[in-house]
């Protein structure tokens, strides 16, 4: 049952400006709306004012309210119901019953499955979102010739360490022969773990090897997390824009994601404060380093500002810190866990990033009760991460290679960091946020004539693939109103030749200049390595 | 304040079904325990050196692609590869309709996601494999039992169950459940359906379409009798869903396993899976591919098959010659387990506790119950015999019949 709307509509607590710089007045609108639902004095339900008495109140003509209105219900923050005037929404994902409809219809227009199909519950793309395939169909694209990604968020092909990783492989098989092909602890292979604890005591963690789990990539340490301490309904707080496959794994576990702006030194307190006071957010996931999209880090004032309220509020923080070593510039920014002295933070990393991807190895390091939970989750999920790749891991790890694999990869990504910015300065129509000094992307809006799913799709004709900034924003009260300019930009999986013939590429298509590149000749381009 | 773990972990915990099998491998990996407990391949007989020139040759010749991400579904090769060894089964499948998991357990636990929440009813075999009570109780659905006979699940109460529904009102012809059954060299019975019922279980659903999930990890370990097809490859199975795995005609380790599902349920799987670990590991899956094309699986298999037969005979020819009467057992004619019926006034997990004493171990018959509060297997052991050569078969069985023996003579130690 849907509670009926409140009797009296709410007020909108606006002072329009009319300044010659203000910006328009449907987007201040907008933006008060949002802003107002996302802190939470707007609640699901809620009525707004009549377009009309809007339109009055504020003095502005009736087709910019209605303008505004508009957008809003595009964003999924408000509804038009009929007879009821025009309602605040409920944060994502939609109701059980709604996604498995859309689900079910979804399906039944697609494909002609057996007739049990009827009746499933709801997993599909429905509630994950349009972009719901989007991770799974970039993994996909690796290795297409001819074109140059600045879409997937993987490492170079050429610094992963092959050889090394075989050599160790190898050994690890001859030294542990059965034992490195039966089942495995749960928990991870006590060498491994034992490893990782010391590492993490480099970067000031302190975890002992009972703190830490082995997971099969980041992604899994995600939904081990959100099966263990987040039921359906509940609230999970993330910084806006952020990593996709996080809103998507807690979106799948049924949480209402609630998007928390970010500037340049992260997420901002003072709305995740006010966030914390008025809403019940069960977790806060947050990427202090090196954030995925917008490269930036949390300065070290800021992180004891981000863990006072996760304190005051018993509400705690997953530190996603896949990027967290991988800086152009020293010092190391020492993860938020190396700050945490109350059992606050979960920590969690992969060496997808700085390793392997394929090899599929993460960890979670945080309280002990909260390990031995996910244990748990994780053997009824998959028993265990594969037992060989672990004991690559292990060997390379403690021969000191991972330190200096580190090195040599940092001096690389910091070379087509550089290379990316210098060949976008020349480009007029898009602007490149500053803040990025470490991971492996450029966030960048482009100009107001610009739609970032056009330009994406004109890109990619050209051979040059890029992801629109749309699918990282929570879906919802979560998007800004220019979430559309967007485009994200990784500069590690190409070379500085290739970045600078990719960005050429994408001058061309910000220009909408006709195609200079015939088709054919793209096809059989291979990547410049 | 600081964060309330305990309360934080609390409401979920209910969820999560105690884990009978982590309990008790903790007690048996010391050496001197000889184990029928975990359902675990012989690992002499893993093929490392094959194994190890797969991974040495695949990094090698293919090394940036087999450390770099990968498509959700699966190696492309390893689909077709799996499509082309399924039809020898007699599964037609398309690569397209087979998706690679992190080992069947996790196929187990993608399908949960995908078919169940608490409204759905999941009719499963009792006793039943634990690995997929928990991945499916994830998803809180009811577990309702069927029982089985020699001939695999009676499926009379399939029809006795969905028309009883109806009659209350319970339930519309698409009332909300699905059919979990390991059909060959059931874990933990050991027992296999007949083709008769097989053919019967295609009717039900033939008139009254369910999602049907065939758990088959043990299928290609038959050591005598008369092979029966997948439930998959008979008329009338094309609709539905098929587990395999590496697991146990290769490595374990290695957490390699494949479903088989009609396309739309395919496409739900990948999302499932993108979320739960995006793909599995891409190095093993390009390593097994090239075990499987450059080594001959088909004679490794062979040779397991063959350890195995003599393993099964040695345990029970020792059932025969140490147990007391009054006690029955299965007859598997393949896979990895013994299921065995004591008297009804022994608690089988009581004489666990004195049979670890004496160094040897078993898994209770409670573990395989759907609902805890059952005690319908109180007096049932599973026995694997596929993890010890047949001297510790030999001595285990002695072993444990004595301590079976004691309780039978009310005086246990």
């Amino acid at each position: 049952m849907r509670a009926p709307p409140r009797a009296r509509p709410v007020a909108l607590n606006l002072e329009p400006r009319r300044e010659r710089d203000a910006p328009a007045l449907y987007r201040q609108i907008f933006d008060a709306t949002r802003g107002a639902v996302l802190t939470g004095e707007l609640a699901a339900g809620d009525r707004l004012p009549p377009e009309r008495d809007l339109a009055n109140r504020l003095g502005v003509n009736r087709t910019t309210v209605i303008r505004a209105y508009s957008d809003l219900a595009t964003a999924g923050v408000v509804e038009a119901r009929p007879g009821r005037g025009t309602l605040v929404r409920a944060p994502t994902p939609a109701t059980r019953d709604q996604a498995r409809s859309a689900a079910v219809t979804s399906i039944g227009a697609r494909d002609q499955g057996p007739a049990w199909l009827i009746g499933l519950p709801p997993l599909g793309r429905a509630n994950l979102g349009p972009d719901a395939g989007l991770l799974s169909d970039l993994a996909g694209t690796s290795g297409r010739p001819g074109l140059i990604s600045f879409a997937l968020g993987t490492p170079s092909p050429d610094v992963v360490p092959r050889q090394r990783l075989q050599e160790e492989l190898v050994a690890a098989l001859d030294e542990c022969g059965a034992a490195g092909l039966g089942y495995g602890p749960v928990e991870g292979l006590p060498t491994l773990k034992a490893t990782i604890a010391g590492r993490l005591a480099q970067r000031r963690v302190i975890a002992s090897p009972e703190q830490v789990l082995v997971v099969s990539g980041a992604t899994q340490g995600i939904a081990l997390i959100a099966q263990s301490l987040i039921e359906p309904g509940d609230e999970v707080a993330v910084e806006s824009p952020t990593y996709i496959g996080a809103l998507q794994t807690f979106a799948a576990a049924g949480a209402r994601l609630i998007g928390v702006p970010v500037d340049g030194k992260g997420v901002r307190v003072d709305l995740l404060e006010s966030v914390l006071s008025r809403r019940r957010i069960r977790l806060l996931f947050l990427q202090p380093t090196h954030h995925n999209p917008t490269g930036t880090t949390v300065p070290p004032e800021r992180r004891e500002q981000l863990l006072a309220p996760s304190w005051r509020y018993g509400v705690p923080i997953v530190e996603d810190d896949a990027y967290g070593e991988l800086w152009h510039e020293p010092p190391d920014p020492f993860p938020l866990k190396a700050s945490d002295r109350h059992e606050l933070v979960i920590h969690l990393s992969t060496f997808s990033k700085t390793v392997a991807p394929g090899l599929r190895v993460g960890y979670v390091a945080g309280p002990a009760a909260l390990v031995r939970r996910l244990a748990l989750a994780k053997q009824f999920s998959d028993l265990n991460t594969s037992a060989l790749s672990q004991l690559a891991l292990a060997r390379f790890l403690a021969a000191g290679e991972y330190e200096r694999h580190l090195h040599l990869v940092r001096a690389i990504y910091a070379l087509r960091w550089a290379t990316m910015l210098a060949a976008l300065s020349g480009l007029a129509n898009i602007d490149v946020s500053p803040h990025s000094k470490g991971g492996f992307y450029l966030w960048c809006r482009l100009d107001g004539a610009l739609n970032a799913r056009q330009i994406v799709a004109a890109a990619a004709r050209r051979g040059v693939t890029l992801i629109a900034g749309e699918a990282f924003f929570p879906p919802g009260s979560g998007a800004p109103g220019d979430s559309h300019r967007w485009i994200r930009l990784s500069f590690s999986s190409a070379s500085p030749e290739a970045i600078v013939e990719g960005i050429a590429r994408l001058a061309v298509v910000l220009r909408r200049q006709p195609i200079s590149i015939p088709a054919s000749q793209i096809e059989g381009t291979q990547p410049l390595v | 304040m600081g964060v309330p773990w305990d309360v934080c972990l609390g409401p979920s915990s209910v969820r999560l079904r105690s884990s009978a099998i982590r309990d008790l491998l903790a007690v048996t990996s010391q050496p001197d325990v000889i184990s029928f407990a975990g359902g675990l391949p012989a690992p002499e007989l893993f093929p490392i050196d094959d194994l190890r020139a797969s991974f040495d040759a695949v990094l090698r010749a293919d090394g940036a692609a087999s450390l770099q991400y990968g498509p959700t579904e699966g190696h492309r090769p390893l689909r077709e590869y799996l499509a082309s060894r399924l039809s020898l089964r007699g599964i037609a499948a398309s690569p397209d309709e087979i998706l690679i998991t992190s080992g069947s357990q996790q196929g187990l636990d993608l399908l949960g996601a995908v078919l169940l929440d608490p409204r759905v009813t999941v009719l499963i075999e009792a006793p039943s494999y634990v690995g997929a009570l928990q991945a499916f109780g994830r998803c809180q659905p009811r577990f309702q039992t069927l029982t089985m006979d020699e001939d695999g699940l009676c499926t009379d109460e399939l029809w006795k169950l969905v028309d009883g529904n109806q009659r209350r009102g319970l339930g519309a012809p698409a009332a909300p459940a699905v059919i979990y059954s390991v059909p060959t060299f059931q874990n933990p019975s050991g027992v296999t359906m007949s083709l008769d019922r097989r053919r019967r279980l295609l009717e039900f659903l033939a008139v009254r379409p369910l999602p049907l999930i065939e758990d088959d990890p043990y299928g290609e370990l038959r050591f005598d009798g008369r092979d029966v097809p997948p439930l998959r490859a008979l008329p009338g199975g094309e609709d539905t869903i098929y587990l395999g795995t590496f697991s146990k005609i290769l490595a374990p380790g290695l957490r390699l396993g494949w479903v088989v599902a009609p396309r739309p349920v395919i496409d739900r799987l990948v999302i499932a899976k993108q979320g739960a670990d995006l793909h599995t590991d891409s190095l093993v899956q390009r390593a097994v591919l090239h075990y499987c094309r450059h080594a001959d699986l088909e004679a490794h298999i062979s040779r397991l098959k063959e350890c195995y037969r003599l393993r099964r005979d040695a345990m029970r020819s020792a059932l025969e010659r140490h147990f007391p009467s009054g006690v029955r057992w299965t007859r598997p004619e393949g896979g990895l387990f013994f299921w065995v019926t004591l008297p009804r006034s022994l608690d089988s997990q009581r004489i666990l506790a004195d049979a670890v004493a004496q160094k040897v171990a078993f898994v209770p018959g409670t573990a395989f119950q759907a609902n805890p509060e059952e005690s319908t297997f109180r007096h049932c052991l599973r026995l694997n015999f596929s993890n010890a050569d047949p001297a510790r078969i030999e001595v285990g069985i002695r072993r444990l019949a004595e301590v079976v023996g004691t309780h039978l003579e009310g005086t246990p130690k």
